[in-house]
């Protein structure tokens, strides 16, 4: 009775959410996303069986499917580790009142079993099941294997709950299980050792004896009564603050800048708000992924000749961050932006050392960049002119736009799956960003003198460049008229 | 020292605050009463031009608080946990103000020295963000910092809230001192209207936006206030 309750306020708090208030372009965006994923597993998925026979011919296609669970299943946890959350908070509210703990436990945990996002993987699961398992083995059978892939799925779903309330999130220990896998990956490749085999003869095995289906089966049951005793045993609100108050990272400042005077104690404070917060410190973390998006269209000759895919990753290779981070440039302070109105700020000192603390990580993500000219010379120069349109003009489209963000951000929340503070506007101004120099380089491209294309581009970044005082004075009077704006939105929380 | 000319305010079509006329001088202490939504908050707002006035304006040492940004050189405020930088320390915040303030090093150690008793040992020296000191402890934070680097004007909303018994004679004491030595013009707003009195010389009631009230203080404030409120 009492989950009938909890059920229905979970439901009106997921309605009330902020991901609902936005504005309906935002969500239709979001659902036309949605329907893409959905139809492209669902073809992934009908047409699996297809795939496998023609890639691995003398094999059955559901032996082969079952081989590759125990990747799946890896990839599965480390998927979760990073964007499952912990539903501890919210039985705060019912603690106190005369609701049994263990209706409490168990709902927190029943939650993973109405959560949509558990059974996403059913868009595959479902087709392959239908047309392979159903035809090769039979229909019973099917219905079998797709109750296997149930539980396996859900064992996921508790293990990493389990892990992440005795762990945290930490994405050191995401690196180093992915590091694991890739190990297992290689043994595999070089038939040193065969977790493929295991998991074929593992999972194959229940389709042969059903009666199998037990030893999942009893794993689910014990990782969710392991879950269930410690939520019992520690449901008391001192083990819900643990996590929040940590220890202060003494973060020693960058000495180089303190010889800048308030620019450089602005940007000290900065890195403190980067390294101290939990949703900037994962775009940091993000920001070294950017810098290898390289390796994966530098290595195929279809994109090495496509000129403006290669510009495409020029522009975010080394604008990446400035890009991600830049975003949300103001809205990081949104939680004291009344403070930097009140105190005796000079704002064009605060814009240049947001400029200098963007500036200085775009050329830094430029210069390790640079040994991509071992793939091909001509890298170097592409990558450069996208380097000068960065930092000459891309920067301060970053600082016109980054005043259009007028919500507040929670920094304590991680950043994967993190819609708060996601708007259009987010998505459009990434736009010219990287296609106006793809524009500006395309008639010089069909032309046949692409180098000069390229001077274009990288000319129009030193132009930016020489130019900044001017541009810089334009976005602090752009400031001066929005700060009302955004210090009201800032303001609702 | 500060004039405040014409003010209004609207939200939604409603006028949340309407001040034609008011003058506050240099060294006076002026406390605001008023029951939730009187407009005491959105008032302090527009003189720390944080929000933009429908019409009228309000000049501090004549001239308009928006469009100059002179006034927040003597100006201190703390009105809410928005103006706590909530992921520093309680040391490398007050750094922080202190070097916008100008002051060195030492001017800070000393300044924090003076207010040791109203920390209480609680503060300093604790290893924490802000973020995770108790919401009276932030509220000392928020209110010390607005006093850093000698301010002319401190405007403070509802200091005495969240404060321990202790704390709240401190606090009294530390603003009747400001007073006397600095002769510094505090705008203070409290729904305690026994602190009110005793730190306040003059208070305006505020009622739905309009002042309703001008007083100077005196034995029977209290009781006439008390009078007011007993609806």
């Amino acid at each position: 009775m009492i989950y009938k309750w909890l059920y229905q306020n979970k439901w009106k708090e997921s309605l009330r959410s902020s991901i609902w208030q936005k504005n309906l372009a935002m969500n239709i965006i979001l659902g036309i996303l949605i329907a893409y994923f959905i139809i492209n597993f669902l073809f992934l998925g009908i047409f699996a069986d297809k795939l496998l026979m023609e890639i691995f011919p003398d094999e059955n296609p559901v032996n082969k499917f079952n081989s590759l669970l125990l990747y799946f299943m890896g990839i599965d946890l480390l998927i979760r580790f990073m964007g499952q959350t912990v539903p501890t908070l919210s039985i705060q509210p019912y603690l106190h009142l005369p609701v049994k703990r263990s209706s409490l436990m168990h709902y927190l945990l029943g939650r993973s079993f109405t959560n949509p996002l558990n059974y996403s993987y059913f868009v595959i699961f479902i087709p392959f099941a239908i047309k392979a398992v159903g035809s090769i083995y039979s229909s019973g059978l099917a219905f079998l294997w797709l109750f296997m892939l149930l539980l396996i799925v859900f064992f996921d779903n508790f293990v990493i709950t389990y892990i992440k309330r005795q762990l945290g999130g930490k994405p050191l220990i995401a690196l180093g299980f992915a590091l694991l896998m890739i190990l297992f990956i290689v043994l595999d490749r070089y038939k040193i050792f065969s977790l493929q085999a295991i998991s074929e003869k593992f999972f194959t095995a229940i389709l042969l004896h059903p009666i199998y289906i037990v030893f999942p089966l009893f794993a689910l049951l014990c990782i969710y009564f392991v879950n269930f005793s410690f939520l019992k045993k520690n449901a008391y609100l001192e083990n819900f603050s643990k996590n929040n108050t940590k220890k202060v990272v003494s973060t020693a400042s960058i000495s180089f800048f303190n010889r800048f005077g308030v620019i450089g104690e602005l940007m000290n404070m900065e890195i403190k708000l980067m390294l101290r917060n939990k949703r900037p410190k994962s775009i940091i973390y993000m920001t070294p992924l950017f810098l290898l998006y390289g390796f994966i269209f530098y290595t195929q000759d279809v994109y090495m000749n496509m000129s403006a895919m290669l510009i495409f990753v020029g522009i975010f290779i080394s604008g990446g961050f400035m890009m991600t981070y830049g975003n949300y440039l103001i809205s990081w302070e949104s939680s004291y932006f009344d403070a930097l109105l009140t105190k005796s700020f000079d704002f064009k000192k605060y814009f240049q050392a947001k400029y200098t603390l963007l500036a200085t990580v775009t050329v830094i993500s430029f210069l390790v960049t640079i040994p991509y000219l071992f793939f091909d010379i001509k890298l170097l120069y592409i990558n450069t002119a996208c380097f000068l349109f960065n930092l000459g003009f891309n920067i301060n489209i970053v600082l016109y736009f980054a005043m259009n963000n007028k919500k507040f951000l929670d920094l304590s929340k991680s950043a994967t799956f993190n819609y708060q503070g996601v708007g259009v506007s987010n998505f459009i101004v990434v736009l010219p960003m990287m296609l106006l120099p793809i524009l500006l380089y395309a008639p010089f491209g069909l032309f046949g003198v692409p180098k000069i294309g390229l001077i274009v581009i990288g000319g129009i970044g030193l132009i930016g460049i020489a130019l900044y005082k001017p541009l810089h004075a334009m976005i602090i009077r752009r400031f001066y008229i929005k700060k009302y704006e955004m210090a009201e939105g800032f303001r609702q929380r | 020292m500060i004039k405040v000319n014409n003010l209004t305010k609207i939200y939604n079509g409603t006028s949340v605050l309407n001040i034609n006329n008011l003058i506050i001088n240099k060294g006076e202490s002026f406390g605001l009463v008023g029951n939730n939504g009187a407009g005491k908050t959105t008032f302090f707002r527009l003189i720390l031009d944080l929000i933009r006035a429908n019409t009228g304006e309000i000049a501090s040492k004549e001239n308009n608080v928006a469009g100059s940004e002179g006034w927040k050189h003597y100006t201190g405020s703390y009105l809410d946990e928005a103006f706590l930088i909530e992921f520093l320390t309680a040391e490398e915040y007050f750094n922080f103000i202190g070097k916008l303030h100008n002051m060195s090093k030492g001017d800070i150690a000393e300044f924090l020295n003076l207010h040791a008793d109203f920390f209480n040992d609680e503060i300093l020296g604790q290893k924490k963000y802000i973020r995770d000191f108790s919401k009276g402890n932030q509220k000392k934070i928020g209110i010390i910092a607005a006093m850093m680097g000698n301010p002319e004007i401190l405007i403070l909303d509802e200091p005495f809230t969240n404060l321990d018994p202790s704390s709240q004679i401190r606090l009294k004491k530390i603003l009747r001192e400001l007073k006397a030595k600095y002769d510094v013009t505090m705008l203070i707003s409290s729904h305690d209207l026994m602190h009110v009195t005793e730190v306040c010389e003059r208070i305006v009631v505020l009622e739905k936006g309009l002042i309703v009230n001008d007083l100077v203080t005196n034995e029977n404030t209290l009781k006439q206030l008390e009078n007011y409120f007993a609806v």
